[in-house]
């Protein structure tokens, strides 16, 4: 539980948060967050709002997101929005997801 | 409720500004400045910059300004920088390197209890008054 962030749905957040020390280390967006993360794995919520990048192993998106994402694998729920790049190895997009922007392969086969 | 509260975790560190927070927990490092109702920093958690919140609990470190209503240290904790409170309780093992004022201005205060600003003026009259008949 303590290696859980947590941002709350109402709360606003701008800067860089990097919690690739510890290993296994979760991130989850509810709120509004502006800037850079760097993790293992990210969840941005329904309802939560992202500007910025994202490296990550794994992420899943079901809030609305403008910017770049890097991460080995992401999941892209009904709910999400998102407009720009994408960087990823696999990759799911579910029924209903907005989706514009680039779309490439993490590593290059 | 413990959805509802922003959690920094242990290996997490943030840099940069947090706003509208309600309740936030800090195990991990925050280098930025909040606004909140209530503040904790865990033992393993260390938070510098400004604070401004109702009730602050510290257990790890902190260095900043903090302007708080109630602040509670607890025996981990190690604190420096500035501390202007209504209410203080140091616990027996906290390190505290700071300058503490209290009840920093009456003005900026919250008015959610007018009967408990006023004891506090009867006990500064009181320390007052004491210190005056040991001189």
């Amino acid at each position: 539980m303590a290696d859980v962030t947590y941002i709350s749905p109402e709360i606003k957040m701008d800067g860089t948060l990097d919690v690739t020390s510890a290993k296994g280390s979760t991130v989850v967006l509810a709120g509004h967050y502006k800037g850079e993360m760097r993790a293992v794995d990210v969840k941005l919520e329904t309802g939560s709002t992202f500007n910025g990048k994202i490296f990550a192993q794994s992420t899943e998106i079901g809030g609305k997101v403008n910017g770049d994402i890097q991460t080995k694998s992401l999941k892209l729920t009904s709910s999400a929005r998102f407009e720009g790049s994408i960087l990823t190895d696999e990759l799911a997009i579910d029924v209903g997801a907005e989706v514009s922007g680039s779309i490439s392969k993490l590593q290059k086969s | 409720m413990a959805e509802k509260m922003t959690t920094i975790g242990a290996g997490a560190h943030f840099k940069g500004k947090i706003s509208n927070a309600s309740t936030i927990e800090v195990s991990g490092i925050v280098e930025a400045d909040v606004a909140t109702e209530k503040l904790t920093i865990n033992e393993t958690g260390k938070f510098g910059g400004s604070i401004n919140s109702k009730l602050v609990v510290v257990s790890g470190s902190y260095d900043g300004n903090m302007v708080a209503d109630s602040v509670w240290l607890m025996p981990s904790s190690r604190v420096s920088g500035e501390i202007k409170y209504k209410s203080l309780q140091l616990d027996r093992g906290a390190a505290l390197n700071c300058r503490v004022i209290q009840n920093w201005d009456e003005k900026e205060t919250i008015e959610d209890d007018a009967s408990n600003t006023g004891e506090q003026k009867v006990n500064e009259n009181n320390k007052q008054d004491s210190s005056v008949g040991k001189a």
